[in-house]
């Protein structure tokens, strides 16, 4: 291979560092206007008034759109919308603008005009009249028979407050496995609702015109869904909407799965009523308090094993909090049983049941890791308790009851390659478990080391409508074109992409290219999510390339006087039987001839487990409470490296993710005000200053369905941080704590439980 | 909007007189341009002091330390001198907002903000500072005290005065100080607590003792009642302890969702009060 495994700069390096790159806060169109929204101020409340009359009379102001003049189409915001599969029916419970708002920042209406600023005006001199409604904001009380219904027309029928519906399955028989266990523990945990916080807000440019076309730029990370849902909202043909980015994407994180928030329809929403462009950014503010987040809630689980430590039943319920909206409650619930508790350990009898809980709060949504994180975060914790309970040692007890390759466990796929105690044993060794594991400490400041496991998947498929295409194409010259529906929305995925299609054909990377981020550059992609881009897209990219060659070896026979089966190509040079051909010449020939190579695919990619394991270790201040994360070691079992600067560049972000959502990262509801954390002052994200260090271990255990080997890396960096932090603040502290973020207070009140300070 | 960049502080004076009340000083900006932004404050003229060379830099003069009101905290905290008789003022100066602030932002302006749990001005607070400040009609000298009149309000009219620059004592010998900060993060945060303290320890004794600690209190707000105690006392381990535990008796926390409950912050400032202390006996 000439291109893979190589750390070669990113394809959109340039733009990015030059400040030359666009993205949605670039777009500019002649007539623009700025769309501004008015949001509730309640958490629960019914409209009893809305009068826009002094917003219309502003001059400058060209659209006024509320509840009451626009459509009332329910639908639903996420990409889910459109991937639930065949049999199951999506969740639509979200309008444009709403009457009943149902958490603190629901829309009611929005205005456009000339400048943001008389827009933001406008929204002021809009009159509202509410009634204040109950509510309910803890997933638990929301469940209590007597709690306000969240989504009386919309929710399940069966069970108070549940979105869409209770997610349960399981292998074997839960009850004979709790039986037949010698040794039972039980663990639980409490998880924060916390922020994407990706570095560009939520927004879109949306151009509605005469003719019944829609234009749309936005940072979505998934354009074709996008355009389909609005499509079904605002009952329009496909045909007739062109999603883009423009092309670049301010960070993503699962936030965009879907629609920017809610940017894209609200900018076509008043686009059509004022038929001119209009441009939507949500302020930071907006961002934060009106947009989905990852789900926080509860979890419990119950480990049972032999005398030996071989694991025979594992049972695990989590009620999250899903929010005011359904978006990907159901799926996320299916996914933190499935890759959070269902695909790490061999276990015979597993049983899960995850409850979506709806809430008067924002809605919780999809976040990198989707449901892994909160599965992994109690099961790790029953794994430790277990060990300490049987007295045997972490890692052994761990190893001995991962999934090992010829495993049939819960996933409908093949298990496929598995590396996870090489994960292990890397990731201890990096840390120096041997010599810091269980070290007896006094004074104030004490260090301790801990671990975690786990999996995720590289893809979405079968659990949900997943499917790519691709479209490559030779210039004239020789040079590649890739045309795909798929982003960049920061990781390199586009980079690595090219690298793996020009290995594939067997074509110079220099000269190659790729179009993305755009529903016009090729046919249906559902997006980057799912830790899928690379490895799914290269699914289809080598089907494209084995027919694209085929080709290319049928025409270049002729001219080379060599039969088409003895033909191969390297870096543009197509050669057999002792003779070589340039591509850019054939090229060039078959456009004389009136022939272009080009090749179109489309398929359902398979689905492979990336492993991992991490290790931490923190330093504790006793009187203080501060828990410091020193170093994290991530060894990732990634199948095969592509590219290596930017898988690392991806696990040391989701490294930092995840130690800022184990030790500070939070959102704090108050009482009747709803979240205080309006922005970046007043979330504690980690910043450069905070960084542990971070060593990144890649493991290429070449998975068989993947494109050279190749599995995902995207989302599984932070997936094991919480229950390894946890892991290494008990070995330090002997204070096993079942809450993050390990915040000081709580720190403190741990310590006060535990009887180690008064 | 006018913008004036003053080449001096006499410049800078007859700008805010010709603004008649409209005009407001900016050096940083990294909280003028940010309230301007958020519509918390209005100014129909921005005179800009950091042009400015009588204002600006940091310098020796006889017994005190000059420290222009132009100086940004950067500068402030890799200053030589400051650096050589007080490292507590280049820790606490470099430790507000981030690298970035710190390279616009000024120490006179950390004061001027008068949010009580400033870095800059927390580290400034027990060294006893002059601040200088020309008015229309002359000049007039204040202790750090005089500066806070109530929660994030300066006693400072920045429409009319000036701050010219701030004098420390140079320490003699026999004194120390030093400044330490509870935080959530590093960077681009206030702190959950912050304190810091100078003392004048003698044949093992402490002569004097200032320490301040935020937030608990308006500004940087003074430990009477552990000061008054420790007058007298050699530093051990428990007299600093106690020190800590009476520091309580002057501040009043509240709760914060995010940098802390009232409970947690009551819990830590007895410990940072008494590592503040342990830091100083250190330098001895």
């Amino acid at each position: 291979m000439t291109y893979v495994g190589k750390s070669i700069p990113r394809n959109d390096g340039f733009d990015k560092a030059t400040g030359l790159g666009i993205f949605t806060q670039d777009v500019a169109l002649p007539n623009m206007l700025f769309g501004k929204v008015l949001r509730s101020p309640y958490a629960h409340a019914k409209v009893i008034s809305i009068d826009t009359s002094a917003a219309e009379a502003l001059p400058g102001v060209e659209a006024v759109c509320t509840f009451e003049n626009t459509t009332n189409k329910p639908f639903n915001t996420s990409a889910t919308m459109i991937t639930t599969n065949p049999g199951a029916e999506p969740v639509r419970d979200q309008r444009v603008f709403t009457g009943e708002p149902l958490y603190i920042g629901d829309e009611i209406a929005a205005v456009a005009a000339v400048t943001e600023k008389i827009a933001e005006d406008a929204v002021k001199l809009i009159k509202v009249e509410y009634e204040v409604l109950p509510a309910v904001f803890d997933p638990l009380e929301a469940m209590k028979p007597e709690a306000p219904d969240v989504q009386p027309e919309f929710g399940c029928k069966e069970h108070k407050n549940v979105c869409g519906e209770i997610v349960e399955f399981g292998i074997g028989d839960i009850g004979k496995g709790f039986e037949e266990a010698e040794v039972i523990v039980e663990a639980d945990i409490e998880l924060p609702r916390v922020k994407q916080a990706q570095m560009e807000t939520h927004g879109a440019v949306a151009s509605y015109k005469a003719n019944g076309t829609l234009e749309v730029y936005s940072p979505t990370q998934t354009p074709h869904p996008t355009k389909m849902i609005l499509a079904y909202a605002l009952d329009m043909p496909e045909s007739k909407i062109h999603v883009q980015n423009p092309p670049y994407v301010g960070g993503g994180f699962g936030v965009r799965i879907g629609l920017s928030g809610k940017a894209e329809i609200l900018a076509a929403v008043l686009s059509m009523k004022a038929l001119k462009p209009v441009k939507i950014q949500y302020s930071r503010e907006e961002d934060f308090l009106a947009s989905d987040t990852r789900h926080g809630g509860y979890l419990h689980c119950r480990l049972g094993a032999k005398k030996d430590g071989t694991f025979v039943a594992l049972d695990t319920t989590a009620w999250l909090n899903t929010g005011a909206y359904a978006t990907f409650g159901v799926e996320l619930l299916g996914v933190c049983g499935a890759c959070g508790t269902a695909g790490t350990y061999r276990v015979p009898n597993m049983h899960y049941k995850g409850f979506p809980i709806y809430t008067h709060q924002q809605t919780a949504g999809a976040f990198r890791g989707f449901g892994t994180p909160q599965g992994t975060a109690v099961v790790e914790a029953a794994v430790d308790k277990m060990a300490q309970k049987l007295g045997m040692d972490l890692l052994e007890l761990r190893k001995m009851n991962t999934t090992k390759p010829d495993d049939k466990n819960w996933f409908p796929f093949p298990v496929g390659s598995v590396a996870i105690n090489e994960c292990i044993d890397k990731a201890a060794e990096g840390i120096g478990w041997k010599e810091k594991r269980g070290k007896a400490q006094s004074g104030n400041i004490r260090r301790g080391v801990g671990i975690a496991c786990g999996t995720h998947v590289s893809n979405a498929a079968p659990f949900c409508v997943d499917y790519d295409a691709v479209y490559l194409r030779i210039e004239q010259d020789g040079s590649l074109h890739i045309g795909t529906g798929i982003p960049e929305i920061g990781p390199g995925s586009t980079t690595a992409l090219i690298q793996v299609a020009c290995d594939l054909l067997g074509v110079p990377f220099d000269t190659a290219v790729m179009k993305f981020g755009d529903t016009a550059a090729a046919p249906f992609d559902i997006g980057s999510h799912a830790t899928r881009t690379l490895y799914a897209v290269s699914q289809v990219i080598r089907d494209a390339a084995e027919k694209i060659r085929k080709d290319i070896f049928e025409y270049a026979a002729d001219f080379m006087g060599v039969p088409a089966d003895k033909l191969d190509m390297s870096e543009g040079i197509i050669f057999g039987e002792g003779k070589e051909y340039p591509l850019s010449r054939l090229a060039y020939e078959a456009h004389l001839r009136g022939k272009q190579f080009f090749a179109a695919e489309c398929k359902v990619p398979p689905n492979s487990l990336p492993w991992y394991a991490q290790a931490a270790e923190v330093e504790v201040d006793m009187e203080l409470g501060i828990v410091k994360v020193i170093k994290i070691v991530s060894a990732h079992d990634v199948g095969k490296v592509v590219n290596p600067r930017l898988c690392e560049g991806q696990i040391e972000g989701g490294v930092l993710q995840g130690v800022g959502y184990a030790v500070r990262e939070e959102m704090t509801y108050v009482d009747g005000k709803g979240f205080y954390n309006k922005g970046f002052h007043k979330y504690m994200l980690p910043t450069a200053d905070d960084r542990p260090e971070i060593v990144p271990i890649m493991i290429e255990s070449n998975d068989p369905a993947g494109v050279m080997g190749i599995k995902g890396i995207g989302e599984v960096g932070l997936c094991a941080t919480v229950p390894a932090v946890l892991s290494a603040v008990e070995d330090a502290t002997g204070v096993r704590f079942d809450a993050v973020p390990l915040v000081p207070g709580r720190v403190i009140d741990g310590f006060k439980k535990a009887g180690l300070i008064k | 909007m006018k913008y004036v960049i003053a080449q001096s502080a006499e410049e800078a004076l007859k700008a805010l007189k010709d603004a008649e009340g409209r005009g407001t000083i900016i050096a940083g900006g990294t909280d003028v341009m940010v309230e301007l932004h958020e519509g918390e404050r209005t100014a129909e003229v921005l005179v800009d002091i950091t042009k400015a060379a009588d204002l600006r830099g940091i310098r020796i003069d006889g017994k005190e330390i000059v420290i222009g009101s132009a100086a940004t905290l950067s500068e402030i905290a890799s200053d030589p001198i400051v650096r050589q008789y007080y490292p507590s003022l280049c820790k606490g100066t470099g430790s507000v907002g981030s690298l970035q602030i710190r390279n616009t932002g000024t120490l006179v302006g950390n004061i001027v903000t008068a949010q009580p749990a400033a870095d800059g001005a927390m580290s400034v607070a027990p060294l006893n500072p002059v601040i200088v400040v020309r008015t229309f009609d002359g000049e007039k000298r204040l202790k750090i005290s005089d500066m806070y009149v109530g929660f994030g309000k300066t006693a400072l009219d920045t429409s009319k005065e000036l701050v010219t620059e701030i004098r420390i004592p140079v320490p003699e010998k026999d004194e120390k100080a030093s400044f330490v900060r509870l935080e959530l993060r590093k960077s681009l945060s206030l702190p959950m607590l912050n304190a810091a303290a100078m003392v004048k320890y003698s044949e093992n004794k402490v002569v004097w003792a200032r320490i301040t600690m935020g937030p608990v209190g308006v500004g940087p707000t003074r430990a009477a009642a552990a000061e008054e105690w420790l007058k007298g006392k050699e530093l051990t381990e428990e007299n600093m302890a106690e020190a800590g535990r009476l520091a309580l008796k002057d501040a009043n926390p509240r709760s914060n969702p995010l940098r802390g409950s009232r409970e947690y912050r009551e819990h830590s400032l007895p410990i940072i009060i008494r590592r503040v202390l342990e830091d100083i006996k250190a330098q001895f």
